[in-house]
């Protein structure tokens, strides 16, 4: 019962917010230089077609109903038109967001999958050379830009060693995870070394509880020890780091796409810029804004589920 | 061996020494901003002259990173961008920790409507993921160093802002508040004068690791040619020119890149030694 209240409550936060979120978005509009219309359909538009557009759009209306023509638009998913493509982006939507969603959870996967080992070793070698080999090492993601660290993956792995391809999304899902091996890999550094360090700190911090020192005084042995309780425990707290985390890949991705050329949302955010297809940007920020929040809700969500004490209180 | 370490900074920090990743980080610093400065000496080639007897050639000791596909030497392009990078770096996060902090500082410390103004504000910001808002709010601006400012700064401050709210909660309820209340001060000189100082060396730290995500920020933007206009010699600029070459000239993008790995790390260390410095202060 206290969770269908906290999840009420929690939802009931996030619902203003992505209220308010919708405005930001739409003011985005209003940074461009001089007349929208005009920008948007380039200097030699005709005087009618930024007319039409302006009775389109309600530019000549005062802000707040411009606004609600907006929201009236987005509530029946009429959710602009791409110049560049002719298409709704309604239409083009699906395939694009299967992309970077694949893109992002299976970076997600790649970082707990190389942070989990990387986090136990240090642990254990508290201050030895692993341990300070494995702190050194993270920290060098965190310094340097994503997409640099892409094109030194694909200059070894795809253009050297060829045995990854340099671009695509590739066909069926085997397809895809060879394809989207390296973007994924280059977008799950940054979370890789956060979690490394959060998990190593978790780990220290557990094994000093005394309920490691029962179980072992039990007769378990120290890899059941590790495995069973010290790496369930410090992993608790690392849940409601993917939320934060997953937020700043969804960000990376839309550079990643781009060095990759893989077809997402990211890739198609950067070439609607180049085409000043502003309507689709718009679009598709929101649609960036909304995926993180949901994501923020889900593990907030989650996160109770999980951990029993939290549950009972 | 954390705690050892912390220790063994606090008592040297203690004894007037500094902590030894300070040092680290600032040697790093001032040797490529001095480089920088100094590129004209430094090097004998001027950044952006083309010369076409010597295009995509391999790093060799008259060209040690080599040259671009205009014959352009890439160390001499790599230091001069360093003037760039490291100038917007350094430059984009003043007025994000200043408004921040004083944003929240003023929401922590007033309560009420205000709070709820800033906060609700900070959430909204907070909750598109920050390079999607850099980069649309760029993309509808348009390119060029003073949109990047305004991006970065229009985005940015929200951190700060809820660091320095949450210390400012803190400092209220202690004595010194009150006593300089009781004593009659003005609002905004318990504000600026009191709290804000004791509150603000949370936002120090971030800040030194605020550098290195505006930088690599930056050369984002100019990988997605949304930065500093061409020829300026720009890294992620840089970077994004050299893709064309991968196979047959890898130093045209790579180089560039450790560049910016170079100075993350300065600044990394350098916010590790300040955050011991203050944390020793503050005990």
């Amino acid at each position: 019962m206290a969770l269908l209240t906290y999840a009420t409550k929690r939802v009931g936060q996030t619902l203003p917010v992505a209220l308010l979120v919708t405005i930001l978005i739409f003011l985005l509009i209003k940074l461009l230089p001089g007349d929208p219309a005009s920008a948007i359909l380039g200097d030699r538009a005709s005087d009618a077609a930024v007319r039409a557009l302006h009775q389109q759009w309600g530019l000549d209306r005062p802000l707040w109903q411009q606004y609600a023509t907006y929201m009236n638009n987005l509530a029946t998913g009429n959710l602009g038109q791409s110049l560049r493509y002719r298409t709704p982006v309604v239409d083009l939507l699906p395939r694009r967001m299967g992309v970077t969603l694949f893109l992002v959870i299976y970076s997600m996967l790649l970082s707990v999958v190389i942070a989990v080992p990387l986090a136990v070793i240090a642990a254990a070698n508290r201050d030895r050379w692993p341990d300070q080999l494995v702190r050194g090492l993270i920290t060098l993601p965190l310094a340097s830009p994503p997409f640099w660290i892409g094109i030194l993956l694909l200059i070894v792995f795809a253009l050297r060693l060829r045995w990854f391809p340099a671009a695509g999304y590739g066909e069926g899902f085997v397809g895809h995870l060879r394809y989207l091996f390296l973007p994924a890999l280059t977008l799950s550094n940054a979370f890789t070394a956060v979690l490394t360090r959060n998990l190593r700190s978790s780990l220290i911090d557990v094994q000093q509880t005394t309920f490691v020192d029962f179980a072992r005084a039990k007769g378990l042995t120290y890899r059941d020890v590790q495995v069973r309780h010290v790496l369930r425990a410090a992993l608790l707290p690392i849940v409601t780091l993917i939320g934060v985390r997953l937020s700043y890949a969804i960000g990376g991705s839309v550079i990643i796409e781009t060095v990759f050329a893989l077809p997402g949302l990211g890739s198609w955010m950067v070439d609607s810029i180049m085409a000043r297809d502003y309507m689709v940007v718009q679009t598709l920020t929101l649609t960036f804004a909304i995926g993180a929040m949901l994501i923020n809700l889900a593990t907030d969500l989650v996160y109770p589920l999980l951990d029993p004490r939290v549950r009972m209180g | 061996m954390h705690a050892v370490i912390q220790q063994a900074m606090a008592s040297s920090a203690v004894k007037g020494r500094l902590p030894s990743s300070l040092v680290a980080g600032g040697t790093m610093l001032l040797l490529l901003g001095g480089a920088a400065l100094l590129a004209p000496l430094v090097t004998s080639y001027d950044p952006n002259a083309q010369n076409f007897d010597a295009l995509l050639q391999a790093p060799s000791s008259a060209h040690p990173f080599g040259t671009d596909n205009f014959g352009r030497d890439v160390l001499t392009r790599v230091l001069y961008g360093a003037g760039i990078d490291l100038r917007i770096g350094v430059l984009a996060v003043i007025f994000p920790f200043l408004f921040g902090s004083l944003a929240g500082a003023v929401a922590g410390y007033s309560g009420g409507w205000v709070d709820a103004v800033v906060m609700r504000t900070v959430d909204v910001i907070t909750a598109v993921p920050f390079l999607v808002l850099v980069i649309a709010v760029v993309a509808f601006l348009g390119p060029g160093e003073v949109n990047i400012f305004l991006a970065i700064g229009g985005v940015g401050w929200v951190t700060y802002s809820r660091l320095v709210r949450s210390e400012v909660l803190r400092e209220k309820q202690l004595e010194y508040v009150a006593a300089a209340r009781a004593l009659g001060f003005r609002r905004s000189r318990i504000i600026v004068g009191h709290i804000l100082l004791n509150a603000i060396p949370s936002a120090v730290i971030f800040a030194a690791s605020d550098v290195v995500l505006i930088i690599l920020t930056t050369a984002a933007l100019g990988f997605l040619g949304l930065g500093i206009r061409p020829p300026a010699p720009e890294w992620g600029m840089m970077i994004a020119e050299g893709r064309e070459f991968l196979s047959g000239g890898w130093w045209v993008a790579t180089m560039p890149g450790f560049a910016c790995m170079y100075t993350g790390l300065a600044f990394i260390l350098l916010g590790d030694g300040v955050a011991d410095l203050l944390r020793v202060r503050g005990q």
